[in-house]
């Protein structure tokens, strides 16, 4: 999962990048409002978290220009709490509002839920089969049997249980998983997927050819 | 009293209203009174010169005591004094004898008594009978009146046949009237002749009062007019207008006006009262609407659309004070935001960073890390609490600053001094340049220290590495005139009029890191206002800016004072 951050307060930028990356986000961050928007035009993301006032853009025109053309969801994150600010902010087009100072449990739990939302997935447990992914914990679960798994393919394993069904593509895989300062290796997403049919089993993940791989509803090992 | 402006309205329109109409009521009766009287004496008057009149057409032995003169005829009235002086008399006006139950019979008059007349007549208009002959009204006194002299019109008699309307059935009832009474004395003190009534018959015992000219002379009696004079002969006539019937009309009248002016007084006091209820109604709206205004409808207005000149100042010297209430209230809730917002990134900044580094075991350089962010975030709200501290302090006590003397020259040199490292660091050069004589003013030297502190800080914050930094003291007339420039960015011309506003940022492009707390600025100018001074900036974009500080000067002669 691949998560935009705006926010002008350096050490804030930091903070939340470098809790939403050790929960096994992809996070890009942006200082300021104008790249705030250039990135969020330019890459697509499974939620975005938004300052209001920051130089150059502040968040409302951000919002304003994205939802033209975007339909990511945005989680506002400000100081400024008032009624008035919320409801601009939601009726702009955000998603969701946090006003700081803030617990990051709640920022994490508002942006998992956020990003299962924008897929039509209403709980944080997905049952593929008889594998039950619970995105809040983070864990993977057959039957009794706790699946351990890295962060990266967790992250891997959920595009994929969350898009079940559908071709999921290596463009989206990248796009998803990986932020903008990782090399990304062609061969690091065959290994990742390898990875996980190794410890889920062999026949979980189909491979289109030519077009990505898919993750069967009903799929067993 | 009365705590309403209606109410006092109506209480003085009201008083007003009553003491004229009580006015206007007193002088009506009065006139009505005194015309009642007039007449009355006027009538009484008449009748006593009608009666001369009268006696003066008699044969004049008939006046005196005496046996008539032979030589004469006996009753023939006319042919003895033929031109009568006051107008003609009635024609049925005769001698008859004292009970006149006889018709007229003028040959037979009885010795020493004249009755005088046998008609009723009534001053209001021509005898009863008439009437009976409009083809030729000069027949009613019997003879034309002469040129210039007004005829004498019959009095009103009471007479012996009462009241009769003599006339045809047709004729309407006539109201109730006075009738006169008379009495005749000759000179002697012998009666003549008299009316039959009461009011007469005191006089009749006592005779005729003595009296020297001739009259008339008027006397007001209970109830009645008494008009004497005398006759020919030196024969007294006494004439007594009974005012009964008048009175009891006037009284009337005067209970009359009473009730109308009562009425009168009703009416226009309840109109009265419906008017200043119509004249206060826009004052009670106006009243409705300001109560109607709160802090969360505070852009509502007074509707000045339909309101009277007078009231209509009123609704704009109201609008105006909600027109500062708003603004101030709006100020202030963007300082409380601006406050809270910058009370809660660092907040923000210290929570998260404690979250995150509690979360999973960490080593030692990422907790010093932490620990370092940590710190400079409560650095930066230390910072801003203290300015915001300083500006209420500033704001609440701006008349308990200790002032003393001080020489401006020191407070800039010593700024200069503690800043030189921070420009130094920023590669920016800075200059003080002072005069050689003292500047001095008033004030209290650690708060003024903070002006050029500040504006100092802010210039260096502002330029960029090889610039330059002047900090100038000098005298300008009454003034003490301190003065920052910087050769860095410049202010755009829009920014100004704001600069010195609570956490106003010029540049949004200007990252939070590099900014300070935004007080800077508003802190200078609460500190300068509160020495009496003012601040200013000129500023060309891109060329830099100059801050000019103004305090007024303190000259020795008023330092020893």
């Amino acid at each position: 999962m691949r998560i935009l951050v705006v926010e002008d307060e350096p050490d804030l930028l930091r903070t939340i990048a470098q809790v939403l990356r050790e929960d096994g986000y992809a996070v890009d961050e942006a200082p300021d409002g104008q790249e705030g928007l250039y990135k969020a035009t330019s890459w697509t993301y499974d939620a975005i978290v938004l300052d209001l006032l920051m130089p150059k853009l502040t968040g409302w025109e951000v919002l304003d220009k994205l939802r033209k053309t975007h339909s990511t969801p945005v989680l506002i994150l400000t100081a400024r709490d008032g009624v008035n600010d919320r409801v601009r902010g939601l009726d702009g087009g955000a998603d969701d509002y946090l006003a700081k100072p803030f617990h990051l449990v709640e920022l994490k739990a508002r942006l998992r839920s956020l990003i299962r939302r924008s897929v039509g997935v209403a709980s944080s447990q997905i049952v593929v089969g008889e594998l039950v992914v619970d995105t809040s914990a983070k864990t993977v679960v057959r039957g009794e049997t706790l699946i351990l798994l890295t962060p990266r393919e967790f992250s891997l394993l959920e595009l994929f249980a969350l898009h079940r069904g559908e071709v999921v593509s290596r463009t989206q895989i990248y796009e998803h998983l990986f932020e903008e300062t990782d090399d990304s290796l062609s061969n690091l997403i065959d290994v990742h997927v390898s990875n996980l049919r190794r410890k889920l089993g062999k026949d979980f993940i189909t491979t289109r050819r030519g077009q990505g791989y898919i993750l069967h509803e009903g799929a067993t090992s | 009293m009365i705590r309403s402006i209606r109410g006092r309205l109506q209480w003085w329109y009201g008083c007003v209203y009553a003491l004229s109409i009580l006015v206007f009521g007193c002088m009506v009766y009065w006139r009505a009174d005194r015309d009642v009287h007039e007449r009355a004496t006027l009538q009484a008057v008449s009748a006593a010169q009608y009666l001369d009149a009268s006696l003066r057409s008699l044969p004049p032995w008939r006046l005196k005591d005496g046996p008539r003169p032979p030589h004469l005829p006996e009753g023939d009235v006319h042919s003895f004094r033929p031109d009568i002086p006051n107008g003609p008399m009635p024609p049925d006006f005769e001698m008859r004898p004292p009970r006149g139950d006889q018709p007229p019979r003028g040959d037979q008059p009885r010795e020493n008594m004249i009755r005088l007349p046998a008609q009723n007549w009534d001053l209001r208009g021509p005898p009863p009978h008439a009437q009976g002959n409009p083809d030729n009204p000069q027949l009613v006194s019997g003879r034309p009146p002469r040129d210039g002299q007004p005829a004498i019109e019959a009095p009103n008699f009471r007479s012996n046949n009462g009241p009769t309307n003599g006339g045809g059935p047709s004729n309407p009832p006539r109201p109730p009237v006075d009738r006169m009474e008379f009495a005749v004395w000759r000179a002697n003190g012998q009666l003549i002749s008299k009316s039959e009534g009461e009011l007469i018959e005191p006089f009749l015992a006592t005779g005729p009062a003595a009296f020297r000219d001739r009259g008339p002379r008027i006397s007001f009696l209970d109830g009645a007019v008494r008009a004497e004079m005398k006759g020919p002969f030196e024969s007294m006539i006494l004439v007594l207008r009974p005012l009964g019937h008048d009175m009891a009309n006037l009284h009337q009248f005067g209970w009359q006006i009473a009730g109308m002016a009562a009425v009168t007084l009703f009416v226009g006091t309840a109109g009265g009262w419906w008017v200043s209820g119509r004249m206060v109604r826009p004052i009670q709206e106006i009243s409705k609407t300001a109560s109607q205004i709160s802090v969360t409808s505070l852009d509502r207005r007074i509707e000045t659309r339909n309101l009277d000149a007078e009231l209509v100042q009123l609704a704009l010297v109201l609008n105006g004070a909600f027109e500062r209430l708003e603004e101030s209230f709006g100020k202030l809730t963007q300082f409380t935001a601006d406050a809270s917002h910058e009370i809660r990134t660092p907040l923000a900044v210290i929570q998260s960073q404690m979250e995150l580094a509690l979360s999973q075991p960490r080593s030692s350089d990422e907790y010093q890390k932490t620990l370092r962010t940590c710190l400079g975030s409560s650095e930066r709200m230390r910072s801003l609490v203290d300015g915001l501290l300083l500006l209420a302090r500033t704001d609440a006590e701006r008349t308990q600053l200790r002032p003393a003397l001080i020489d401006l020259r020191h407070v800039a040199e010593e700024a200069v001094v503690q800043l030189q490292d921070r420009a130094a660091a920023n590669g920016v050069e800075l200059e003080c340049a002072t005069p050689e004589d003292a500047v001095m003013v008033s004030g209290d030297a650690t708060f003024l220290m903070r002006v050029p502190a500040n504006l100092i800080d802010n210039a260096i914050q502002h330029t960029p590495s090889g610039g330059k930094v002047v900090v100038e003291v000098r005298c300008e007339g009454d003034s003490a005139v301190l003065t920052v420039t910087d050769t860095g960015s410049g202010i755009d011309a829009a920014h100004v009029p704001f600069l010195f506003d609570r956490f106003y940022r010029v540049d949004t492009a200007r990252s939070r890191t590099q900014g300070g707390s935004g007080l800077g600025l508003a802190i200078c100018r609460s500190l300068v206002e509160s020495h009496h001074g003012t601040i200013c900036c000129e500023s060309v974009f891109g060329e830099g800016s100059t801050f000019t500080v103004r305090l007024p000067i303190v000259t020795e002669s008023a330092a020893e004072r």
